[in-house]
Order: structure tokens, then C-alpha cells, then sequence
């Protein structure tokens, strides 16, 4: 598949219908996401990892994406998206953080290896042209677990869990969908200063909440975070809340705002 | 349109987590954990997550300082060196301590610790995670 994927690119780029392709290159070994400029460039191309296109630039809180798009103005770019890749981008362009114009998708489904290892609940973008999309679902195991835990036995899961947070903001900063100027997780009304562990559940579940709408299950969170809280746990429940109280699920229609929207938001305007 | 991922090893500690700044047509824009490394396994702690900030910050030092009147004021290397010897020379062994950095290598934690026991022959030697 990768052969036809790069031969596939390098028609895009030799045609003149794109200037850029963004994708995971091959640098000695390691997957690191780059731009191809030249056909040349393409025979690095690779399809692997769990490596992240989509990222959060700091401490300028610019996606990768939009940061290229905002030197370079009309610029015509491919990105290889896996379904992950996809959700963030669809995202990211509804809140206004990057455009699609000039936009392509190449779009890549993941195999049953990669689907079943990022436990991903939809391992596929919309209209995949490289790979076939996997209907079945691919969900993490311990959702069900978590499912048939009581009240009690659930609290003291996240007091164990949480508990273990060293505050590194791991999860906040691997996430494609975390670019607010002023983080809720940095306010001293939240988050107390030098306190270790934060304040159970606040710290975690500020984050969860404020990406109620957004999270595109890619499991950046709990792949950054060093203390291995089940941080995709949380959030694939809470997506599990949203789609059945709202019948919405961020990431997979471009076409469609969050529900969210229409709700007055309250914010508090008291001082930290 | 060059973007680059520069693999580095976080500075801060000396556990040596493998991490890749993101290098826009020349400009420092991010820090990104590197999945293969077998240290840290994709993972930073929040000093590895900032650590390109410190390259471009307004508080930066970037010259020597000596204390004169009582104020801080810019000073070569070459002052700044000779005023350090002239003071180990002349302090007693026991007035004097060391403290080396988990951010050296093993090599300049030995040049350090020999500096202190052989030639100023104190004992007091220690390094920054202890502190």
C-alpha cells in the first residue's frame, strides 16, 4: 500500500495540483510528521506509528497546520490522514483554528494491527482512498469494564488513577484540540499552584469537560502521559455520554457544529 | 516552507528523555516527545514539554554577570573566570563547595569532582539533584 500511497503523492505534487504533502516521514528510523515539497522527497513517506500529525505549536498555541497556512497564503496542501488525523482536522477547521481550502485529504484507513493497538473507534477517514474501512469496532476493553463498575468502585478507580498525575500537562499539550490562549487547567480558581497531585477530580475533569465537544478519540492524551493514567478511558466515555444525550460525535461530520452552541455559557467572572 | 523535526535530549535532568524540536523556517515553534525513544517512550515531564522556550526568552543570560557595587553588571568570560580562580585560591579547602549538574556528562562530573578533591582538596562535592 505505502508504494501506491507515495506514487499517488508524487503525481499530486508532479501535476502541479498541490505545492505541499504532510505526512509521517521516515528520519533515520523514527516517524516524525513533515512537508514534502518534491517528488524526490516523497520515497521517505511512510505509514506507521503512533506518531500524531496534527499538533499544537507552543507557545504560540498555533496548529501546525494553520501556522503554514498563515506564511503562505492560497497554498495548495495534501495531507495524509489516517481517521484520527481526519476527526482533528474536521474539528479544528468548525472552531475556526485552520481552513480546508486548498485542502486534499488523502485519506488512509488503518489496518486491523494498527486499529486494534490504538484501540481507535473509527479507524478510517470518510472516504479512505488507500486501504479499506473497518466497519467493526475496535473499542477499548476497559469501557466495558468501566461499564459495569459501581458508583463506588468508579470513585475510587479515578482517586487511584488521578491520583498519580505529576501535573506535567502532557495530556493538554498532545492533544490536537488544546489551543486556548488561557488554559482553565493553568487557573488558580481551578488548579492550585505547586499542589501535588491536584485537587481530585478538578484538574482532569476540567479537561474532559472543556473537550466534552471535541475530542476526537486519537489517544494523544494518554499516550503522552508518564504516570499511564487510563486518560482515554475518560474521555471515550464522556464521548459516550455526548453522542447519547446529543446524538453527536465530534470529528466525523465536518458539515455538523457542536450541539454545545446554542448553549448559553455561563462563565464565572469572579478573580482567581 | 522548511518544517523540521530536530531530535535533542531534553536538557533539564539526566534521565535523558528523547524529545524533537520543531523547527520552523528557522524558528523554534514546539516541542513533540519522540515515540521511539527508548529512554522515554514518547513521554515528558513539564520541564521537557517548555524546553524550547528558554532559547528565546527575554530572560535568558547570555554574558557572564559580576556582582560590582553591589549590582550585577556584564562581564566577559575571561573576567568572570579569573575572578572565580583568584577566589578558590584564595578561600581554605573547607570554605569551599562544588555543586555539579545532572545535565553534564559523566566525563565533566569527573573533571568537576577531581577539580574539587585533587586541587582544591575539599571534599565538598555534590550535584543539583540533591538540591
Amino acid at each position: 500500500m505505502i508504494e501506491e500511497l507515495r506514487a499517488h503523492c508524487k503525481e499530486l505534487l508532479a501535476g502541479k495540483r498541490l505545492d505541499s504533502i504532510y505526512g509521517l516521514g521516515d528520519q533515520g528510523g523514527a516517524h516524525v510528521p513533515r512537508f514534502f515539497s518534491t517528488v524526490d522527497e516523497l520515497d521517505d513517506l511512510v505509514l506507521a506509528g503512533k506518531q500524531r500529525l496534527i499538533f499544537t505549536c507552543r507557545p504560540s498555541d498555533q496548529n501546525i497546520i494553520a501556522l503554514v497556512q498563515g506564511q503562505r497564503s492560497g497554498l495548495r496542501l495534501g495531507i495524509v490522514a489516517r481517521g484520527c488525523d481526519e476527526r482533528a482536522l474536521f474539528e479544528l477547521a468548525k472552531l475556526s483554528q485552520l481552513s480546508l481550502d486548498g485542502v486534499e485529504v488523502v485519506g488512509v484507513a488503518c489496518d486491523r494491527t494498527q486499529a486494534e493497538e490504538c484501540r481507535c473507534s473509527q479507524p478510517y477517514p470518510q472516504d479512505p482512498r488507500f486501504g479499506e474501512k473497518l466497519e467493526e469496532t475496535f473499542d477499548d476493553p476497559a469501557v466495558a469494564r468501566f461499564r459495569k463498575m459501581g458508583a463506588e468502585e468508579r470513585l475510587a478507580f479515578w482517586e487511584h488513577h488521578l491520583g498519580k498525575c505529576i501535573k506535567c500537562y502532557g495530556c493538554r499539550n498532545a492533544c490536537p484540540l488544546c489551543f486556548c490562549k488561557e488554559c482553565q487547567m493553568e487557573r488558580e480558581l481551578f488548579v492550585r499552584r505547586g499542589a501535588l497531585p491536584p485537587d481530585f477530580p478538578l484538574f482532569h475533569f476540567v479537561h474532559m469537560m472543556h473537550l466534552a465537544d471535541r475530542c476526537v478519540d486519537c489517544g494523544a492524551c494518554e499516550d503522552a502521559c508518564p504516570m499511564d493514567i487510563p486518560l482515554r478511558l475518560l474521555k471515550k466515555v464522556m464521548r459516550g455520554a455526548v453522542r447519547d444525550l446529543f446524538n453527536y460525535e465530534p470529528g466525523i461530520d465536518p458539515t455538523r457544529g457542536s450541539p454545545f452552541a446554542g448553549i448559553a455559557r455561563v462563565e464565572t467572572t469572579h478573580g482567581d | 516552507m522548511a518544517t523540521e523535526s530536530v531530535f535533542s535530549v531534553c536538557p533539564y535532568c539526566g534521565t535523558g528523555c528523547g524529545l524533537y524540536l520543531q523547527v520552523h523556517d528557522g524558528q523554534l515553534v514546539g516541542v513533540r516527545p519522540a515515540q521511539s525513544h527508548p529512554a522515554s517512550q514518547g513521554k515528558l515531564c513539564i520541564k521537557g514539554w517548555h524546553a524550547n522556550e528558554f532559547v528565546t526568552s527575554k530572560d535568558r543570560l547570555t554574558t557572564p554577570l559580576i556582582r560590582r557595587n553591589g549590582k550585577l553588571q556584564p562581564a566577559s568570560w575571561k573576567e568572570a573566570v579569573e575572578l572565580v580562580a583568584q577566589k578558590l585560591k584564595a578561600a581554605s579547602p573547607d570554605h569551599v563547595a562544588a555543586l555539579s549538574s545532572a545535565k553534564c556528562t559523566n566525563e565533566e562530573n569527573y573533571l568537576m569532582q577531581k577539580l574539587v578533591r585533587a586541587v582544591l582538596g575539599s571534599n565538598n562535592v555534590d550535584h543539583c539533584a540533591r538540591l
